[in-house]
């Protein structure tokens, strides 16, 4: 009953959830952790559609994904730490040293 | 003719050399060599007239091409000069007359310096050269260049005076009024080309039929024509340069003002009569003009007071007459009387200068009176010239004033009202030559007793010219004697080959009876005036005046000029300021210096935009253009896949 | 409707509704908290998908190593005086964000929705073609240490290469 249509439906929703957090939110974690959220939907397609298709790459893809995500979260956060650690206001908004 | 080249070139060559060296050589060198050059042109130009005396009358008609500046094809322009009865009759008024007021000018001007007097012989010698290039024209281009150089000619010795604003925009008026008429001029010049494919006078005048005879076409033509001429002979609406161009020195007056430049229009018309003679309409147009511009001037002249105006309009007004000669088809008739007339105007200007010269430049006639005790030899050759302008019997202007009247009633294209016309500017005329000469040198006289005694005649270069026009002016009367009165009719028989494509005047001659009586009418008049003048203004009189105050309304008019300049002014003067003044603000500060700096302002605030609103290190604006961007990008591929529309 | 189905239906109810949570609440602790819940689900959801490695990995390795990281820096940061500001900056940037969104969403579900791609998608909706669950372990183990041996290598470096960073920069943060 729930086809692939419905699966691909649904982590296209997530994906787009997601961008409107990044879009969104001002603090620096939450932001992340909707990037991470937009990562999810895409496995949750590949999963999907390696499923309907009979095939296993999409698990394998899904798996290295998910270490990239890992090693990725961890050097973020360690920069996000980095650079909030000394601040009291932790708002993303804040920050303009990228400007021009 | 090489001897034309000596003509054209010498006077040239003493101007350039005047101008750059005159003021190191000295006031008498200078004057020296600007003479002898204008006499030794003279000299050629009589030789040249000689040359062309001795062939048949009909091959008295000479090309000279001295360069040839481009060959287009078929056209061919070139500096060609043309030596026909015509123009050796103008070179010699103009090298002769222009010789004495050299001689003249040499006393005159002495009072100014080395290098001013070295730049007003240049200036005059510079003239001479325009006016023979402008008479000696073989075509179009040539006619036009001597035209313009003349022109500027013209300005440059008007506004000679440095130092003198009012000279100074005298000169610009002329230029700037003449230029107006240069306008009609070259449209003609343009119609002729397009319509002949060539400017060569032999070809244009030649087959002017191919302009169609009484067509639309070939009166356009000639009216754009007499534009020009009427610019150049202060005609009609374009007269109101000439009387400001007194301000220049009186010799300048005489000679380019009354006897040469100012005829350029009636030669032109003149020298193109084949034109002419295909619009009845155009002639019409250009007798009225002459006529009422002849009639215009002449009331003027009735009451200004400065001698060198009342000259100036008498010019206008004589001018007139021989626009109007030629309108009627009497070109003979209206060149006679160009001739005569330069002999007793320059001879006139130059005793008004004469009289300035004694009087320490005092111009004004109320102030004068009693001169003729004082200047002997002024006063006499200026009742000479004042005679033959107001025709008194056997004078030459009496015989050519009389045979332009004449052709008003029995010439080709006869009327009655131009003869009017005519008529009322020789009583006019009259009247206003013996006030001038009545006032200035008769009677008690006004000046303050130290000017009057210290008065006293000029010297022989100032007087011997005077005497050499005076004996000018009666004579040359001889050269054109009414029809009926003897065969000899020299001046008709050497002009005769320029005009004998005009069809034989059917009308046969004037009756004697007729001649005769119109005769003494004029001489009547003449007579009239002459004593009522006398017994105005020749002594103590209060009867003039109390006719001005009668007619105060017509003094008033006269006075101002019939308020033509001051219309001018509002109009076009004022107009254009104006107009100048909303473009500078609307166009070039608003509009073209308002783009420029929008520009810069377009620049600067897409700089900020970008800087400021677009990267401005805002992590979570980067964030949204990313997601945008992926938008934007699947959008295209989508599109271009055709995914977005069919389904 | 079988119990797969209704188990899928509640999973994907749950994902979704986490994921909204993720987005609009304001402590960060909660956030971080849903985001565990809604990985929980997906993982529910893979192991539903005929994928149980994958749901294994997602519930060992997302759920519990990487949000046990974010649960650290949530820790670290203090967040006490960002819980009292408004939710969104501003009316307008909500909006924005929300019509970037629904503009990506659109635009998406276009390309997967478009004919080509339904169309080859059309046969695998059928489940008669072999599971992927089967013989789910063994065969992606295959593909990952035989044909993609090379990549398997590559994110093992990768994986050292942050490990390094990150103790480089707290090396650097304990110096100052």
């Amino acid at each position: 009953m729930f086809g692939i249509g419905f699966v691909l439906s649904l982590a296209l929703s997530i994906f787009a959830l997601g961008a409107f957090g990044v879009a969104v939110r001002r603090d620096p974690l939450v932001m992340f952790i909707c990037i991470e959220m937009m990562f999810n939907a895409a496995n949750l397609a590949l999963v999907g559609l390696s499923r309907y298709l009979g095939l296993v790459q999409g698990h394998a893809l899904v798996f290295i994904v998910v270490a990239v995500a890992a090693a990725e979260v961890a050097v973020g956060l360690g920069i996000i730490i980095a650079i909030f650690r000394t601040e009291k206001d932790v708002n993303v908004d804040h920050l303009s040293e990228l400007r021009g | 003719m090489s001897t034309l080249l000596f003509v054209l070139f010498l006077p040239l060559g003493t101007a350039v050399f005047n101008r750059l060296f005159g003021a190191r050589i000295g006031k008498t060198a200078t004057a020296f060599v600007a003479c002898a050059s204008v006499v030794g042109a003279f000299a050629f130009a009589a030789l040249s007239f000689y040359d062309l005396s001795d062939r048949v009358p009909l091959a008295r008609h000479v090309v000279t091409p001295v360069y040839t500046f481009m060959t287009l094809g078929l056209f061919k322009a070139g500096f060609d000069l043309l030596l026909d009865p015509l123009s050796a009759v103008m070179i010699c008024v103009v090298t002769g007359i222009g010789s004495l007021i050299h001689v003249y000018s040499a006393a005159y001007m002495e009072e100014e310096d080395a290098g001013e007097y070295a730049r007003y012989f240049a200036y005059l010698n510079f003239f001479i050269f325009s006016m023979l290039t402008l008479v000696l024209a073989a075509n179009f281009m040539v006619l036009f260049t001597g035209w313009e150089l003349v022109g500027v000619s013209s300005y440059l010795l008007i506004g000679f005076f440095r130092g003198k604003d009012s000279a100074a925009d005298a000169g610009k008026k002329a230029f700037i009024v003449n230029r107006v008429g240069d306008l009609g001029f070259l449209l003609a010049i343009f119609i002729i080309m397009s319509v002949f494919g060539t400017l060569d006078f032999a070809a244009v005048l030649g087959h002017a039929d191919k302009l169609g005879a009484g067509t639309a076409l070939a009166t356009a033509t000639a009216l754009l024509l007499f534009m020009g001429a009427m610019g150049k002979s202060a005609q009609g609406p374009l007269h109101v340069w000439l009387p400001d161009a007194m301000e220049g020195p009186t010799p300048v007056s005489a000679l380019i003002h009354a006897a040469t430049m100012v005829t350029a229009g009636v030669f032109m018309v003149a020298r193109c009569h084949a034109i002419f003679e295909l619009s009845p309409t155009a002639m019409q147009v250009v007798a009225w003009t002459g006529g009422l511009t002849a009639l215009f001037a002449a009331t003027i002249a009735l009451v200004q007071n400065d001698i060198k105006r009342v000259m100036a309009y008498s010019t206008l007004s004589q001018l007139g007459y021989m626009v109007m000669a030629v309108g009627l088809g009497a070109y003979t008739a209206g060149f006679f009387h160009l001739f005569t007339h330069a002999f007793f105007k320059a001879l006139l200007f130059l005793g008004c200068g004469s009289v300035m010269h004694a009087l320490h430049g005092e111009l004004d006639m109320t102030k004068m009176g009693g001169l003729r005790r004082k200047l002997p030899v002024t006063h006499a050759t200026f009742l000479v010239g004042a005679a033959c302008l107001a025709g008194v019997p056997l004078t030459s202007g009496f015989f050519s004033k009389d045979e332009i009247l004449l052709m008003a009633l029995q010439g080709p294209h006869a009327s009655l009202a131009l003869w009017a016309i005519g008529y009322l500017t020789a009583a006019c005329t009259a009247f206003y030559v013996g006030r001038l000469v009545f006032k200035t040198f008769y009677g008690e006289t006004r000046l303050d007793h130290h000017h009057y005694e210290h008065a006293h005649e000029s010297a022989w270069p100032m007087t011997l010219p005077l005497v050499i026009l005076a004996a000018g002016s009666l004579l040359v009367g001889l050269l054109g004697l009414p029809r009926f009165a003897t065969e000899w009719q020299p001046f008709e028989e050497w002009l005769a080959p320029v005009f004998s494509d005009l069809k034989p005047f059917a009308g046969g001659e004037a009756p004697p009876a007729l001649v005769l009586w119109l005769m003494g009418l004029y001489t009547a008049t003449v007579a009239f005036f002459g004593w009522l003048t006398w017994s105005w203004f020749a002594r103590r009189n209060p009867l003039p005046d109390a006719v001005a105050k009668a007619m105060q309304p017509v003094h008033q008019l006269l006075w101002n000029k019939y308020y033509v300049d001051r219309f001018y002014d509002a109009v076009f003067v004022r107009g254009l300021l104006g107009y100048s003044r909303w473009a500078w603000r609307w166009v070039d500060q608003g509009l073209i210096d308002g783009a420029v700096n929008a520009a810069g302002w377009l620049a600067e605030s897409a700089g900020d935009f970008l800087r400021n609103r677009v990267q401005n290190g805002s992590t979570r604006q980067y964030a949204a253009f990313l997601i945008a961007g992926v938008c934007l990008l699947l959008g295209l591929v989508l599109a271009c896949k055709g995914a977005l529309c069919c389904h | 409707m079988g119990l797969n189905d209704a188990l899928f239906a509640v999973f994907a109810l749950g994902a979704l509704c986490s994921a909204l949570a993720v987005v609009l609440t304001r402590n960060t602790v909660h956030v971080a908290l849903h985001f565990v819940g809604h990985l929980l689900c997906l993982a529910a959801l893979y192991s539903l998908l005929d994928a149980p490695l994958l749901g294994v990995l997602q519930v060992m390795v997302y759920a519990g190593a990487v949000m046990v990281l974010f649960l650290f820096a949530v820790m670290i940061l203090d967040m006490r005086e960002q819980e009292r500001e408004p939710l969104f900056s501003s009316r307008g940037q909500a909006f924005g964000g929300l019509v970037l969104a629904g503009l990506l969403l659109a635009l998406l579900g276009a390309a997967l929705g478009h004919d080509r791609l339904a169309s080859a998608l059309a046969p695998a909706a059928d489940p008669a073609l072999p599971s992927v669950g089967a013989d789910n372990i063994p065969r992606v183990a295959r593909l990952l240490f035989r044909e993609g041996a090379l990549v398997f290598e590559a994110v093992g470096v990768l994986l050292l290469t942050a490990v390094v960073a990150v103790m480089v920069m707290a090396k650097r943060k304990l110096e100052n």
